[in-house]
């Protein structure tokens, strides 16, 4: 049953691709409101800030529609454009960290009334954000693609064209070098 | 929006590392889990407003944007790239080389025999010879024998002193030995 759905979008994603090559423009807007949580959120929780998480969702559509055309459609388009919008945030993120603009951040998770309590959150997230920022590729890119962008090992496997073995290893692997990370952050 | 909770399945095995990791991912992803920014779809689609129509087939392929992913890398479609630009040189210095055998064997200059005798040993030197001094001695030994000796005169005699357009063929023909010895670094 979900492989059918998952069929049935792949053949939708292709339709739409082609009449956005024919010209069709407009078409992209169907991409952009279906896909859009998708990729603000993931932007969000690598970036920690809404302004910056706004942004790099603005670039990563604008990137795929310039490369629709290398598209391959091997699996569903929600695949491939969170491929970009992971990297085009870590981007953003290393830019940022260049810059020296990587201040302390509050918590972008649910508001409390305690300061304490929300900027001990805050730290919390910014030590999992940056844990996960500091693994490797290709650790860093299964652990986003799972965890930020919600998509299941079939999901990354088929965008990523590794084996599913491969990339439940990938996962593991990219978790256990996580977790010191997550551990020795300190805490400001 | 649904979350999609980890399932202790994923992994390849288990591990006690990525039990802890896993705990704190999922704690963020929970925390984390906002809805997108008012008009962040028609700010995307201004700013696609701005963009050229995306490329299509074999340039999309060779060039995509910055970030996109997709398909091969960066040095693959570059080493890819300067494998055809290799092949179609070679394919053009040999359509060339073929082209001159052609029109010299046409012409039937004295000329053509020399380049003839590139591939069929005999001297061409001894054989435009043969109708101004009939010389029984010498050709009956050219025309039959074709030995070696008689090939590597044939190799010296055009380069020694003949016109530039024999020069013009042994420059053919290094270059399509330089060709020949290229070919094999893109694909490496």
């Amino acid at each position: 049953m979900e492989r059918a759905a998952w069929h049935d979008e792949v053949v939708d994603d292709r339709a739409l691709i082609d009449a956005v090559l024919a010209g069709d423009r407009d078409l992209f807007r169907v991409l952009v409101e279906r896909e859009q949580v998708t990729v603000y959120r993931t932007c969000l929780r690598i970036l920690g800030r809404p302004h910056d998480a706004e942004d790099a969702t603005q670039e990563s559509f604008v990137i795929a529609y310039r490369s629709l055309g290398s598209f391959r459609g091997e699996g569903p388009l929600g695949g491939w454009l969170l491929r970009i919008a992971i990297r085009q945030a870590y981007r953003r993120l290393g830019q940022r960290r260049e810059t020296s603009e990587l201040k302390q951040e509050m918590s972008i998770g649910a508001p409390g009334s305690d300061p304490l309590a929300v900027t001990l959150a805050g730290e919390r997230e910014r030590a999992v954000r940056l844990a996960v920022a500091a693994l490797s590729d290709p650790y860093r890119e299964v652990v986003a693609l799972r965890f930020f962008g919600e998509l299941s090992l079939n999901e990354i496997a088929v965008a990523t064209r590794r084996p599913l073995n491969t990339v439940k290893t990938h996962l593991r692997r990219g978790l256990e070098r996580l977790r010191p990370l997550i551990g020795n952050e300190p805490v400001q | 929006m649904n979350r999609r909770p980890f399932e202790p399945n994923e992994l390849d095995k288990p591990s006690a590392d990525a039990d802890r990791a896993i705990t704190e991912l999922e704690r963020y992803a929970t925390a984390t889990g906002t809805a997108t920014p008012r008009g962040l779809e028609d700010r995307v689609m201004a700013a696609l407003d701005r963009e050229p129509p995306p490329r299509h087939g074999l340039l999309a392929w060779l060039l995509p944007s910055a970030g996109a992913g997709g398909g091969l890398s960066r040095a693959a479609r570059l080493g890819a790239l300067g494998a055809t630009l290799v092949l179609a040189m070679a394919g053009a210095l040999f359509a060339g080389q073929l082209t001159g055998i052609i029109h010299n064997v046409g012409n039937g200059s004295p000329t053509p025999i020399a380049s003839q005798s590139e591939f069929s040993a005999p001297s061409p030197s001894e054989s435009v010879a043969e109708p101004a001094t009939p010389s029984p001695s010498i050709s009956p030994e050219t025309s039959s024998s074709g030995s070696p000796d008689g090939s590597e005169d044939a190799n010296q005699a055009p380069g020694a002193s003949d016109a530039p357009q024999e020069a013009s063929e042994q420059g053919g023909e290094a270059t399509a030995h330089e060709t020949g010895e290229r070919s094999p670094v893109p694909g490496s």
